[in-house]
């Protein structure tokens, strides 16, 4: 039979009325969603991660049916009970600090006059400027994700570490291996300042969504310009009247992003340096803002102990928000504010039910999985607790939080 | 020079850095050359850029969508562990749905074996796709053509799927299934012909 060129158009369709095979791809749904594209990709870094590089079948059958036998010759020998080996697994990060606790969902917060050096057991350093908060959001023998929610932090990542550093804002996720970078993470703005290595830095505003930066780079990313509008200061108190604020341009740029140098570019010596975060925030209208400028509002009015102000705040930009950037961990911080500070694990799990649904920041997610289907439990939803936790099977199959999830162990 | 500073207008979030040679720009045999480096930033870009391909040809091709994450995953991890072996770099995108596709024939065989007393014939199942706002005529159209696809042996029902569902290119779709343009093209003829007059047939006697 002669080839024909698939190419070329077809004559007429085959069938009155038929679909023609060009037009297929219109009616079907997306073969592959981005947040399949999301989800896979997480599974494909912890994968690589573990050095378990692929499923062999014939491989793994082979070498599973050689372990068996030897591990069977081997009990034999010893006849004798002992423990299991070391499999030389690393623990969750420590602090060398007496006392400070690093553990998941522990506070890191320098006080408004004083750095606070956190050396770790690995020989990490994190160096918390004055008023700086991180919020350590999973701390595992592979993994350290940490939460900046407002300030200067300098992170010094032992080179070669088990442990890959994730931190994660609402602007940007850092992520890292063995460098020295700082970052400083304003109300508007952060800056990610590469001494040493090598980071990673991922986000909506970043350009391409991810970005590399080298030792010497460092990367400014700002947020909307309007978001400068967002913090309404109450009118002055006194007789003194008050000039109108300039009017904000009607139009403004969405978002200032720039990669330089350090010691390049206008003002001080070293561009990384960026003025101090002033330790409070003024009083808040309510009024739906900008998720990233709802954290850090949140984040103040949770330092001051107005939890409730903090996750009405966080509700109402999410509102707003949609699935923005940023409205991940909003809703995650929502979820860790309604169950830890309010009592409201109902509210908690739907929070954490958005965060999975916008599917971001990723590093966050498995942790969100497991806190729905807690949070569903506590609210004596057990049926919802019970899908939960098989959400987080599927989604997490090897999953280190799955022995606390299984029916078995629920009360 | 490295500083650059600009600032974005509305229409875009992103910037492109025109001297960070790091953007989606980068070509692929750049990609491949910096993967093969262990550059993590190239695998991800990699799986960024061709996530979709694959998924994509993966789903339509195979019944069980649990499948696909199965198949996107094995073959990131295959390509990256062999990239290597990738002799032309450019040639990635049909280097990584060869990988896809022969992930998927290996799932055929595999249910070939555990369902040797089964009729269930495994292949895409495009009327289960169908999307939400797809006519009923579509979607009766879309479960003619999966029958006849189903007819069809994976050697003819794999490239007209690639070409005509998920659109590659002639060239591509060659490389992914390890045969010759000219092998490709008379296959997704046959496959054509086949289709078309079990749909003549099928169709007149709805």
């Amino acid at each position: 039979m002669m080839p024909v060129d698939p190419t070329l158009p077809r004559p007429q369709s085959q069938r009155p009325g038929g679909l023609e095979p060009r037009q297929l791809d219109a009616v079907l749904v997306d073969g592959f969603d981005e947040t399949q594209r999301h989800d896979a990709w997480q599974r494909l870094s912890e994968q690589r991660s573990q050095r378990s590089p692929m499923r062999r079948p014939r491989l793994a059958l082979g070498v599973g049916l050689g372990l068996a036998v030897a591990g069977a010759l081997a009990a034999l020998l010893l006849l004798r009970p002992s423990a299991p080996p070391d499999r030389d697994v690393p623990g969750p990060l420590a602090s060398r600090t007496v006392g400070l606790r690093v553990a998941e969902g522990a506070t890191l917060a320098a006080a408004s006059s004083a750095e606070l050096i956190v050396p770790f057991d690995d020989g990490s350093e994190v160096r918390l400027a004055p008023g700086a908060q991180l919020d350590v959001m999973a701390n595992r023998g592979d993994a350290f994700v940490t939460l900046l929610a407002h300030g200067k932090a300098h992170f010094d990542v032992r080179h070669g570490g088990p442990r890959r550093w994730q931190i994660e804002t609402a602007l940007a996720t850092v992520e890292v291996v063995g460098t020295a970078f700082e970052i400083d993470r304003g109300p508007t703005s952060m800056t990610i300042a590469v001494e040493r290595g090598v980071v990673m830095v991922r986000g909506e505003r970043v350009p391409g969504r991810i970005v590399r930066l080298t030792a010497g780079e460092h990367l400014e990313i700002q947020a909307p310009l309007e978001t400068a509008t967002m913090f309404e200061q109450p009118p002055p108190r006194g007789p003194t009247p008050v000039e109108p604020a300039p009017p904000t341009p009607a139009v403004a740029p969405a978002a200032t992003v720039a990669i330089v140098p350090r010691g390049s570019g206008s003002g001080s010596g070293s561009a990384a340096r960026v003025a101090p975060v002033a330790p409070s925030v003024p009083p808040l209208t309510r009024k739906a803002q900008p998720i990233a400028d709802a954290l850090v509002a949140a984040d103040a009015l949770r330092a001051r102990g107005e939890f409730a102000a903090a996750a009405s705040t966080l509700t109402d930009a999410l509102d707003a928000a949609g699935d923005s950037a940023g409205a991940g961990l909003a809703a995650f911080t929502l979820g860790r504010l309604a169950i830890e500070r309010l009592d409201q694990p109902t509210r908690a799990a739907r929070a954490f039910e958005r965060m999975i649904a916008i599917g971001s920041p990723s590093s966050l997610l498995e942790d969100a999985y497991a806190r729905r289907a807690r949070a569903w439990r506590a609210a004596g939803n057990q049926a919802e607790a019970d899908r939960a936790a098989a959400d987080y099977a599927r989604a997490y199959p090897r999953g280190h939080r799955l022995d606390d999830l299984t029916p078995s162990s629920t009360p | 020079m490295l500083a650059i500073a600009m600032s974005l207008d509305h229409a875009a979030d992103v910037i492109v850095l025109p001297d960070s040679g790091r953007s989606d720009r980068t070509s692929d045999a750049e990609l491949v050359r910096r993967g093969r480096d262990g550059d993590s930033w190239a695998h991800e870009m990699i799986y960024r850029r061709y996530a979709a391909l694959v998924g994509t040809t993966a789903r339509r091709l195979l019944r069980d969508a649990s499948d696909v994450d199965d198949v996107v995953q094995e073959t990131f991890l295959i390509a990256f562990e062999k990239l290597d072996r990738l002799a032309e770099p450019a040639a990635l995108r049909g280097w990584l749905a060869q990988i896809a596709v022969s992930r998927v024939h290996r799932r055929f065989r595999w249910r070939k074996v555990t369902r040797l007393f089964s009729d269930n014939e495994p292949g895409a199942c495009l009327e289960d796709q169908a999307s939400s706002d797809a006519s009923p005529e579509h979607r009766a159209e879309l479960a003619l053509i999966d029958r006849a696809l189903h007819k069809l042996p994976i050697k003819l029902r794999t490239p007209w799927v690639m070409r005509h569902v998920v659109g590659l290119g002639l060239d591509d779709i060659a490389l992914a299934c390890d045969c010759s343009l000219a092998t490709v093209k008379r296959r997704i003829q046959e496959a054509d012909d086949a289709v078309a007059a079990y749909l003549t047939v099928d169709g007149g006697a709805r």
